[in-house]
């Protein structure tokens, strides 16, 4: 009879794929079986009377009685074997299937089709052996015989039909690179539904009891934070909908793992945590209800790490109830934090945590009230809110039995220790909000993994770019040969940080070997800006800036090593004495003792320092500071001097000592590059001058050109400011 | 006079906190959070004073109120004087405050209320939990939590009244010892030296073998004499203590509210004429004579330079140098009474190991604590970044320079610790001892590298060239917590390893330290080599 039914399924499978045409129609056909095989097996799952541990328990009728004790054996140990393989394999196959038809992946449509008309039909030849692992008998018109009929033949009517497609597609010998993929699929998905007698029914006893951090107990703690950096370096690669995928069949996984043992009694009820994560995981998986995953994100990922951490139970680790209890807490704590890392749900904001405590809240009462009402019954724990066990372990007992209110109602007595558990909701609730900053951490941590990634992949980059510019030439060669007694700006533009406005726009200017350039504008215009970017202190926005034909940016510790840079701001360490700071920055450009020396004591007596050139640098005024970076600025005599308002605060002396030096700098062919205000001192020793205006370069003028014209760089200038770019006009 | 205080005191605060913005959502939310934090205090501060009354029968009364008054109320005035000391006298907005339309006196009482707003607030966490836990223990009535609402507001005034009268005299001698660079370090060593023996003299008072269980009831008594005889000199705090139980209760409120007057007066009289000249002269550089011999050491690299300038700044800022590193300096301490008093105790085997894992974490969240100049290493650079970011050569060797130094000065310290604590407890296993240190250094390294991880990714540079402090540093307080962390994290893999492993439990603890070094190491080398160049004045 099971065969005729089996060939049957078969033949209708192909029928009805071969008379549909319309794909449209055939994932709408497979999205309906698929939701119904799962509701089949929904039905048979809680309507069958008997200990559904049976159903996948076929060596042992009892599982406590000692593996050696045949006369409790169904069947020989080889059958047993085989048909635990069968039943592993069928629900594996199973979940393929089911998940398939709503994610479209290839591997779970190939692997479903294969593996579930194999097992499918296999369930059907040894139809009597899974009827007399249910209750023993072989009765196949019994209303479980039927269910299970119903479900194994829709089980291989849609492998059947999924394995029409693959051979009408030609994919059923799949790519060399799937290969390895499909291994790895088949490997995790049969490990997630691992039947939970399999190790003791093979192995029997471990040895050894999974707790107070034993060798085990720490294998079991290991193994979930393994688990979960295991399925996220090998899928964080794949696409969204594979990602998705991965976390709704552990979803399942973790449903039909939670109900491989029947929970019949109210003591079983799923309203533990953890329980009640798997339930309502699935639903915020299958049906996105943020408020639910987010309920198991902060508050069962917290509870199942405690309770791996502290587990209690005492059996061995092999035990159906070990297992059963490690799957149920694996779970719990692993698909929250993976569906997050996989971005099948977004980061939580607050707002999520808010939600997740409004759940949290909800449950809680729940299960207070349905504690005080139960125990007129039974003896129940939910979440471990009625019993001694939490105040025991933390020897407070009193907290909870001295402050307890409790009343009778229909005959029913109703007991709230209402101090004890106020103060457990309180607290769990602070955890959660510890666990908001954990997570918070942990994002920030792997954010900045990810930039740093991206960021040593850019300098890679960036250097490539640069050996491809240079074109076979050495990197310490300049970038552009014909530039090499010159500074290039070249369309330069800098926006700070997250702005959307450019502090300096498309900026372009060359600047000769023996010039003094003056660089004039108004505060604000963008002179320091583009003098730090010179000098490389500043990163470029766009463009391109290049000092003796070394670009900046790709090159810039050749193109540094010929820039000397007095800044607009004292940058000196106030603790060294003026000497020991030259002989720092003279260290810092490799300048040899002998020629450090020498240019020392020239600089420091042309500018007057000599005297206090071993005192401490706090002791100094403004300008012998600023005298004292300007002999550090041309301690390692630099083709390219630039400064930035080099005279601001300086008296009269002291301007014209640098003035004096500036000159004899431009006279031996270098470059000497300042910014100022002040105009007089710019029309006095500059050979030309370039105006910026807000940002933008309004006009660059030859001061010789000016006097020859009787145009005052002056009146120039205001003119400059006030109609911007038609200052050229002006000259 | 009130508005120009009112003035000034909301513009520091706005620099301080961009939280004072009104209407900000961000403002709720911190209110949100706090509130919680202090709710959640106040439960924790319940919890323990039940403990104390029910558990362990020690008397929750007027007496441990008075006391615990002193206790924090006493730290604060220490905190506070010393964060009076720079921000009144040393801080780089007085050049800015000092040029404004203001009279000195102004800028005074602006900058005290500036104090007062950050006591204020941090007295929330600390006294909202004590007197509503007392309340609620020893059943108090409605008078008593209308007084907290004025005392929230009347306590930080004395706290802050007296640490600002002190800071006068305490910045005046600062500065005296501040020319006298040899003179301080002498001040300080003795004063170490004089506390080391002075915690040994106490602490060898305490009979051996301590017998806590046997001798619970004598023990009980003598802290509850201990208490009281504390609380009869708490002075202005035995008024209040006393004034909260309703005694005397006019009376008290009377002299309560007479002293924060008085204070406040004390404060305007002495600060009018002193203030200024105290704040100038603190802000004085004298040139003094020319060392002639001294020829500086010639660098044969980069790092050598870097390395040579790190310890010559330091050689020169031994007062920066000590207080960066108090709290190392607190760790013989903390280990010898500590240890002292588990060792005087009749121990079992499973004592032992607790012994073990307290000292694990005790050493870590000190030593820890001390790497705050690791997480402000770069920011202390300041505008003198400028010239590494324009040297032609890899300057983040100055990194390892630091670190080099770092690790250096704190190897020494810890060693030294670990050396007196050796000496001082003998009957303390040696090879505990050792091992301890190993493992110390190797976390210790880890954190130093961590948090100037820390400073790499976010230096404050311009914070620090436009104040020239490190106060309200987001980097320091994020690189105490990652030290209380790794304390709490290895404290717990120290209760696995020495309760549950035993026999490999400090071959786990090693083995994780010295992962946790060598991923730190690989860690920071790689955000260094990345984020080094990047970064920006």
């Amino acid at each position: 009879m099971n065969l005729l039914v089996m060939f049957a399924v078969i033949g209708i499978a192909f029928f009805i794929f071969f008379c549909s045409k319309k794909t449209m129609e055939k994932d709408k056909t497979l999205k309906i079986f698929s939701v119904l095989l799962f509701l089949v097996y929904l039905f048979r799952l809680f309507t069958t009377q008997d200990a559904l541990n049976n159903v996948f328990n076929v060596l042992l009728y009892d599982i406590e009685t000692p593996i050696n004790s045949e006369d409790t054996w169904l069947f020989s140990p080889g059958m047993t074997v085989f048909i635990l393989f069968l039943r592993w394999s069928t629900m594996a196959s199973m979940l393929w299937i089911i998940i398939y038809p709503f994610f479209k992946s290839l591997s779970l449509k190939y692997l479903g089709a294969i593996f579930g008309t194999i097992t499918g039909i296999l369930n059907f030849i040894f139809f009597d052996q899974h009827l007399i692992a249910f209750s023993n008998n072989t009765d196949l018109w019994s209303f479980k015989s039927i269910q299970y009929m119903i479900e194994t033949a829709l089980f291989l009517f849609i492998a059947v039909v999924l394995l029409c497609d693959i051979i009408q597609k030609k994919e059923i010998i799949p790519r060399k690179k799937e290969w390895l993929r499909r291994l790895m699929i088949i490997i995790g998905s049969f490990f997630a539904v691992m039947p939970q007698t399999l190790l003791y029914n093979l192995f029997g006893n471990y040895g050894e009891v999974p707790d107070e951090f034993t060798y085990s107990h720490l294998f079991v703690i290991a193994f979930p934070f393994l688990l979960m950096f295991v399925v996220y370096y090998v899928t964080k690669k794949e696409n969204q909908i594979s990602k998705d995928t991965i976390i709704t069949y552990l979803a399942f996984a973790a449903f039909t793992q939670y109900f491989y043992m029947r929970r019949e009694t109210l003591e079983a009820l799923p309203l533990h945590l953890c329980n009640t994560a798997v339930l309502l995981l699935l639903l915020a998986v299958v049906f996105k209800i943020n408020q639910f995953f987010y309920f198991s994100y902060f508050a069962n990922v917290l509870g199942a790490l405690a309770a791996i951490l502290l587990p209690n139970y005492s059996s061995d680790l092999f035990t159906f109830s070990v297992i059963h209890y490690g799957y149920n807490h694996l779970y719990a704590f692993v698909i929250p934090i993976l569906a997050v890392a996989l971005h099948t749900f977004p980061r939580p904001v607050l707002k999520h945590m808010y939600k997740a405590i409004l759940v949290f809240s909800i449950y809680y009462v729940s299960v207070v009230f349905l504690n005080a009402w139960f125990n007129n019954f039974a003896t129940v724990d939910y979440f471990f809110a009625y019993s001694d066990f939490l105040t025991d372990m933390f020897g407070v007992k009193e907290i909870q039995f001295n402050y307890m209110v409790e009343f009778t109602y229909n005959g029913l007595t109703f007991r709230f220790f209402w101090l004890f558990q106020t103060l457990y909701f309180l607290i769990f609730i602070l955890l959660m909000f510890t666990s908001w900053y954990v997570y918070d951490a942990l994002f920030q941590m792997a954010d900045q993994h990810s930039r740093l990634k991206a960021k040593q992949a850019l300098i890679k980059l960036d250097h490539l770019k640069l050996l491809k510019m240079l074109d076979g030439r050495m990197p310490s060669e300049p970038m552009n040969p014909g530039g090499k007694d010159m500074i290039k700006i070249s369309h330069f533009s800098k926006k700070y940080g997250q702005s959307e406005r450019f502090a300096v726009k498309d900026f372009s200017l060359e600047v000769k070997g023996g010039e003094i350039f003056g660089f004039l504008g108004h505060n604000g215009a963008g002179k320091s800006t583009t003098i730090k970017s010179i000098v490389g202190i500043q990163s470029i926005t766009e463009g391109e800036i290049e000092v003796c034909g070394y670009s900046i940016k790709s090159q810039p510790l050749e193109a540094k090593l010929r820039i000397g840079y007095v800044s607009d701001n004292h940058a000196v360490y106030e603790k060294l004495t003026g000497r020991e700071y030259i002989y720092y920055v003279a260290d810092l450009y490799r300048v040899p003792k002998e020629t450090r020396d020498e240019r020392l004591n020239i600089l420091a007596e042309k500018l007057a320092l000599s005297e206090a050139i071993d005192q401490m640098i706090k002791s100094y005024s403004h300008g012998m500071k600023q005298k004292l970076v300007v002999i550090a600025s041309l301690i390692h005599e630099p083709p390219v001097w630039i400064l930035d308002e080099p005279l601001t605060g300086l008296d009269p002396i002291s301007s014209y000592q640098i003035k004096e030096i500036m000159r004899e700098h431009a006279a031996k062919g270098n470059i000497v590059f300042f910014s100022s205000h002040v105009i007089e001192v710019v029309e006095k020793i500059c050979t030309k001058i370039a105006v910026i205006t807000q940002g933008q370069l309004t006009g660059i003028y030859d001061i010789n050109v000016l006097k020859d014209k009787n145009i005052s760089l002056e009146e120039l200038y205001m003119h400059g400011i006030n109609q911007g770019k038609r200052a050229a006009e002006y000259v | 006079m009130f508005e120009r205080i009112k003035i000034l005191t909301l513009m520091q605060l706005s620099n301080k906190s961009r939280l004072y913005v009104k209407g900000s959502k961000r403002v709720y939310v911190h209110i949100a959070i706090r509130t919680a934090i202090i709710i959640a205090l106040t439960v924790i501060v319940s919890l323990l004073l039940h403990v104390l009354k029910n558990i362990l029968f020690i008397p929750v009364n007027e007496f441990l109120m008075i006391f615990i008054l002193i206790m924090t109320q006493g730290l604060n005035i220490i905190v506070s004087t010393i964060g009076l000391v720079s921000d009144l006298y040393h801080s780089k907005d007085n050049q800015i405050l000092f040029s404004l339309a203001a009279k000195n006196d102004e800028i005074f009482f602006s900058k005290i209320m500036v104090t007062y707003v950050n006591e204020f607030v941090r007295n929330l966490f600390i006294l909202i939990p004590i007197f509503v836990g007392f309340g609620v223990i020893s059943n108090l009535g409605i008078l008593y939590y209308i007084s907290l609402i004025f005392l929230i507001f009347l306590l930080p005034i004395i706290s802050v009244g007296i640490s600002s009268f002190i800071s006068m005299p305490f910045a005046s001698f600062l500065n005296y010892i501040k020319r006298h660079n040899l003179l301080s370090a002498i001040l300080s060593l003795i004063v170490i030296l004089g506390l080391f023996y002075l915690t040994t003299l106490l602490v060898q008072q305490i009979p051996t073998p301590i017998r806590i269980v046997q001798l619970y009831n004598r023990f009980v008594v003598s802290i509850t004499i201990a208490i009281q005889r504390i609380a009869q000199y708490g002075s202005i705090y035995t008024v209040i203590g006393k004034m909260l139980f309703n005694y005397h209760y006019l009376r008290n409120l009377l002299i309560l509210v007479g002293t924060v007057l008085g204070l406040i007066a004390i404060n305007y009289l002495v600060s009018k004429p002193v203030y200024f000249r105290l704040m100038s002269t603190s802000q004085e550089n004298t040139v003094r004579k020319k060392d002639k011999k001294y020829k500086p050491v010639e660098a044969t690299s980069l790092f050598i330079t870097f390395l040579k300038k790190e310890f010559t700044i330091a050689r020169r800022s031994l007062n920066e140098l000590l207080s960066n590193y108090a709290l190392l300096l607190t760790l013989p301490f903390f280990m010898f009474v500590l240890n002292y008093i588990y060792m005087g105790m009749n121990r079992s085997s499973f004592g032992n190991q607790v012994v073990l894992i307290m000292n694990v974490i005790i050493t870590l969240l000190i030593a820890t604590g001390s790497n705050t100049a690791s997480a402000t290493a770069i920011t202390t650079e300041g505008y003198e970044f400028v010239l590494l970011k324009t040297a032609p050569y890899n300057t983040s060797r100055m990194a390892w320079a630091k670190i080099t130094f770092n690790f250096v000065f704190t190897t020494l310290m810890i060693a030294l610790s670990f050396f007196l604590f050796s000496k001082a407890l003998p009957v303390f296993p040696k090879q505990d001892i050792w091992l301890l240190f190993l493992f110390v250094i190797f976390v210790n390294s880890g954190h130093i590298l961590w948090s100037f991880q820390i400073d790499l990714l976010t230096p404050k540079l311009s914070d620090y060239a436009s104040t020239g402090s490190i106060a309200n540093n987001h980097n320091v307080s994020r690189s105490l917590s990652t030290g209380l962390f790794l304390a709490f994290f290895f404290g717990a893999m120290a209760i696995i390893a020495f309760i549950f492993i035993k026999e490999f439990g400090w071959t786990l603890m090693l083995l994780l330290s010295a992962v946790f070094l060598a991923y730190r190491f690989h860690t920071f080398n790689s955000y260094l080599n990345a984020y080094f160049d990047d970064i920006e004045y």
